[in-house]
């Protein structure tokens, strides 16, 4: 536990609303949304005041969502710290990415209850609001424990497990090394086991996307050319008339939003106006909406009427794009294995849609593996850690290699300065 | 007779920097041992420092300690090792002459106004639940306001050499016999702890012409910066156990007294005994050993790497089956030693008893090993124990300030199940907390406590501010189009190569130039660790009073509850050192501890 690093949330409450918040409090707080924010630099906002600009990856630069940035300066704010609030759009994945942006740059995932703590700890709640805080504590500490513990039984806990026994071990090799330099300890493939630990971090982050997207909700939307059938596919899908359906091409302008689940995924559907060449401006500032919402989403249906020939096709992320043909009750103008058919009138191919679109979002496992948030940001720091850890000389890399393994740690509970002095004597015969 | 304010009873490497501390702050001091020939002898291996061990005596010497001084004096070669390896580990190992070391340190001692009386303790002598000092086998009593136990192994020792055994504290002397009792009516935990030691070989029954020499680097290293005459003198040598020495050891396991049963102690995984090697790690087809000179005139090698406990007749065959000790004679045979130690999870950070006040302990009594780990707890519980006599309160070195924090840190706060050996993986802060800037760390602390005089903290502050004016200079230089720092930041450029260039007004010392390179080149994760640091002080800030009611704080994992009760740590950060201890369960604690303030 640290009392004063910067920590950031979630503050409105899971699933879509109309705008997100995301906080960001503690030491650095400022310069940490100065790195991630394209606009007035908050470092030089007073207090209460505001900006308009974007959140960035500051990695890629690329702009993660326009949004409204709040500056509270300590002791005046909610934690009694430098605080930032940053106001985005309210979709779940753009929410994610800001979390993700502002971690990457040193921001930690709060604990539960952790900013009121905070709060209290800086003079800014009395004691009645302080003992709701413990019962919070008392109360979630309790599930959180059985959360952890059904997180950590079957096949997920066995490959954690595996994954920090070989990193344990490569850091016992180091320090048999560097405690008995002169023992014929025998030299160490760092690199190639590094290499092969950060592989399975990686496998296992991944899946933890897919989790993710389980327990969060995903977002989906729908492309294609003015009247290829988005509108109808998604009524089809959700089960009511949701969109503006008309044989008018290009009648959803702009996009339409739905609230879906399937196989328990909550999925917000997007159904964007039609992607064609066209001359009319208010059309074409619909169709770059369009482009840019499948750029965000975390799933692409890219819809085309099979029925009528066949469109050339608009810039998509096509690695997380199910094509999908339409109007598969009419006879078809061509033929495409690639190509999904389903027939929102008739109802045909509607469930082969939906499992792939299961399976695109949680892969072939199902989303087995749940990954809480503590264990993401874990894996994501030992990540880091590793990646760092390749180009260092011994002394650091054991000192890079022991972050990686104590953030592992906070899953398993394992001691690791133990561990390693275990694990030294144990593999190695050193010692005289 | 006249009271003393401290009795230090042992003169190992503990009680003799404990007396020496003790005496620094002006108080009467008396140290009590059976022979007072034998204060400082090494009863192991003839070297002081290596990986881990180096840190302690750096930090030894930086509080003002003798240990540094007695092994420059009487070194007869030296090694940095982990010289390529990073700041972080490189490490000083000295080799000494062992009867000189000795000499020295008693040299050294005697400096000082320690009175050195000869004896065994056979009791504390405690009236009314207060300690007033200690009372001898012949029956003198010797008054005392503070006693520091550092009786080594001799705590109802036991040796052992093949199934046989008989009470001795090392070879040839006796036990203490008596001292565990006292320690166990005051209401401490005595454990058996176990250790060994390899054979004494005559120098002259050695073929040194089939060993492996490493000779003595020149010129050679120090602790205190001032190496003694003959620190280059001698090599030291290697060689290595064939199939001969395995199949001898594996057709007699059942004649070690370990293997047999007959040893219930527990021994170091560190310091494993020949025996230990072969068997678990029966792959290996042969063992490194380590031939040590026992000093400048070498009548006697030390066989690192080869102790045992199986009988001496079989020992004779294992030692020729030696390349280059087809002849050998052992002068001193290997053997295993059992002796009590008290928990130290029952004394305080100021290696005080929680039972008794103005009882310390210091070294093995405490289930450490090793010369350096001893010397480092005598001196820290030397200058308490004058402390408590002087009705100051005690001192302590938190585990961000250093290798001797760290030490105290995990005996107290965790306790040990094994002899504990410092490791530089032990050390979270290695990168800070380095051999070569203990005297910026605790040169402070050492002035401030009375154990060195105020020009040394002049001196130091003089070369770190030497040290920043140079850094600030290489800041504002353009080196190729950039800072001098950054320039130096490359791997492959040094700052002996930047000053040739651009030399600086006034040439900075060798030490001097060492800190500006590190401090240059490991920038980041210099920083990245003092940030770790500061973490550690916030929680060290969130006292717990002592007597704390656990289980009355709303909110903590009974789990929690019981760890805490059971370690009563001082502060936060302690408590989440504590396996089992959750974030959640701190902030409950941080959260009653606040409401109560």
């Amino acid at each position: 536990m640290n009392l004063k690093d910067p920590i950031c949330a979630i503050a409105t409450p899971p699933g879509k609303g109309a705008i997100g918040v995301v906080r960001l409090s503690g030491e650095g707080a400022l310069e940490i949304a100065a790195r991630v924010w394209r606009g007035k630099d908050p470092r030089r906002l007073k207090g209460g005041r505001f900006a308009l600009g974007e959140v960035v990856d500051p990695k890629t630069g690329e702009a993660i969502d326009q949004a409204i940035l709040l500056v509270f300066r300590a002791p005046r704010s909610y934690t009694g710290e430098d605080l930032v609030e940053f106001q985005t759009h309210g979709s779940p994945a753009v929410l994610r990415r800001v979390m993700e942006v502002l971690v990457a740059e040193g921001a930690r995932p709060a604990g539960r209850g952790e900013f009121t703590f905070r709060a209290y700890l800086n003079g800014k709640m009395d004691l009645a609001q302080a003992e709701a805080v413990l019962a919070l504590i008392e109360a979630e500490g309790e599930l959180a424990r059985r959360q952890a513990l059904r997180a950590l039984e079957g096949a997920l806990s066995r490959r954690i497990e595996a994954l920090e026994n070989r990193l344990l071990n490569l850091l016992a090799h180091i320090q048999a090394l560097l405690d008995y330099p002169e023992e014929g300890v025998e030299p160490l493939e760092a690199e190639r086991t590094i290499r092969e630990v950060l592989a399975e971090v990686e496998a296992l982050l991944a899946q933890a996307k897919a989790s993710r997207l389980a327990q969060k909700g995903a977002r989906l939307a729908l492309i294609g050319a003015p009247n290829a059938g988005k509108s109808s596919l998604l009524n089809a899908l959700l089960g009511y008339e949701r969109a503006l359906v008309s044989p008018i091409p290009g009648t959803t302008r702009d996009y339409l939003e739905a609230p879906l689940e399937l196989f328990g995924i909550p999925l917000v559907a997007v159904d964007t106006a039609g992607v064609r060449e066209t001359e009319d401006p208010v059309e074409r500032m619909g169709v770059e909406r369009a482009l840019g919402i499948a750029e965000e989403a975390d799933l692409v249906l890219y819809v085309v009427d099979r029925s009528q020939p066949k469109p050339a096709p608009p810039p998509l992320p096509w690695a997380r794009t199910l094509k999908v043909a339409t109007k598969s009750d009419l006879p078809p103008a061509w033929e495409d294995p690639e190509f999904l058919p389903v027939s929102s009138l008739t109802g045909e191919g509607l469930d082969r849609l939906k499992e792939a679109v299961r399976e695109a979002l949680l892969g072939r496992e199902g989303g087995e593996v749940l990954l809480t948030e503590r264990q993401v940001e874990a894996l994501l720091r030992a990540r880091e850690r590793l990646e760092e850890a390749l180009s260092l000389p011994e002394d650091l890399m054991g000192l890079a290699l022991e972050e990686a393994a104590r953030a592992l740690a906070l899953l398993t509970g394992k001691e690791v300065a133990e561990e390693v002095v275990a694990r030294v004597f144990q593999n190695f015969c050193v010692g005289k | 007779m006249a009271g003393y304010d401290v009795v230090v009873v042992g003169g190992g490497h503990a009680g003799l920097e404990a007396a020496w501390a003790a005496a620094a702050l002006g108080v009467r001091v008396a140290l009590v041992t059976v022979n007072p020939d034998r204060i400082g002898m090494m009863p192991c291996n003839p070297a002081v420092g290596g990986p881990g061990k180096s840190q302690l005596v750096a930090e030894v010497v930086a509080l003002g300690g003798l240990m540094g001084r007695a092994a420059d004096a009487a070194a007869i070669h030296t090694r940095v090792l982990n010289r390529s390896k990073g700041p972080a580990v490189q490490s000083l190992r000295v080799q000494v002459d062992r009867d000189l070391y000795a000499l020295k340190a008693q040299e050294i001692l005697a400096e000082r106004p320690v009175e050195v009386l000869r004896g065994e303790v056979a009791a504390l002598w405690v009236e009314g639940g207060r300690l007033l000092g200690v009372r001898t086998v012949d029956g003198r009593t010797l008054p005392a306001k503070a006693v520091v136990v550092a009786g080594g192994t001799f705590l109802s020792g036991v040796v052992w050499y093949g199934r046989k055994s008989r009470p001795a504290g090392r070879q040839g002397e006796p036990p203490a016999r008596f001292l565990s009792q006292s320690l166990k009516a005051v209401g401490h935990t005595l454990r058996r702890f176990k250790t060994g030691t390899p054979p004494r070989i005559r120098a002259d029954s050695v073929d040194f012409g089939r060993l492996e020499v490493v000779p003595p680097e020149v010129p050679p290293g120090s602790f205190t910066g001032n190496p003694g005459p003959h620190a280059a003198r001698l090599p030291t040598w290697q060689t290595r156990t064939t199939a001969r020495t395995h199949r001898l050891i594996r057709e007699n396991l059942h004649l070690s007294p370990l293997y047999a049963g007959d040893i219930q102690g527990i021994g170091p995984r560190y310091c494993p005994s020949i025996e230990d090697k072969v068997v678990r790690f029966a792959d290996k087809e042969s063992h490194l050993l380590f031939v040590e000179p026992d000093g400048l005139s070498t009548t006697e090698v030390y066989l690192q790497g080869f102790s045992s406990s199986l009988p001496p007749e079989l020992q004779e065959e294992m030692v020729r089956s030696l390349p280059g000790f087809e002849r050998a004679v052992i002068q001193r045979y290997a053997y295993a030693v059992e002796y009590d130690s008290l928990d130290p999870t029952e004394l305080t950070r100021g290696l005080q008893s929680r039972l008794l006040p103005g009882l310390f302990s210091a070294g093995q009594v405490n289930g450490t090993s090793g010369y350096e780990e001893a010397a480092a707890q005598g001196l820290l519980a030397g200058l308490n124990a004058a402390r408590f006599a002087l009705g100051l309160p005690e001192v302590h070195l938190p585990r961000e300030s250093g290798y001797i924090g760290v030490l105290v840190d995990d005996l107290v706060g965790r306790g040990t199940d094994e002899p504990y050996r410092m490791m530089t993986s032990r050390v979270e802060l290695r990168l800070l907390c380095r051999a070569d800037n203990a005297d910026e760390r605790l040169t402070p602390l050492a002035v401030a406590w009375g154990l060195r005089p105020k020009e040394d903290l002049e001196r130091v502050e003089a070369k770190y501010r030497r040290v920043a004016a140079e850094l600030r200079r290489l800041q504002a230089l353009r080196v190729e189009g950039v800072s001098g720092l950054q320039w130096l930041r490359r791997p492959e450029n040094t700052y002996r190569a930047l000053a040739e260039r651009f030399p600086p007004s006034e040439p900075l010392s060798p030490e001097e130039a060492y800190q500006v390179e590190v401090r240059a080149k490991y920038a980041g994760y210099i920083e990245r660790q003092e940030r770790l640091r500061e973490k550690m002080k916030d929680l060290e800030a969130f006292r717990i009073p002592e007597g704390m009611d656990f289980p009355k704080v709303p909110g903590l994992s009974r789990e929690a509850a019981e760890k805490l009760s059971r370690h009563r740590p001082k502060s936060l950060a302690e408590a989440a050192r504590i396996p089992g201890v959750r974030d959640s369960d701190l902030t409950a604690l941080a959260v009653h501890l606040r409401r109560g303030a």
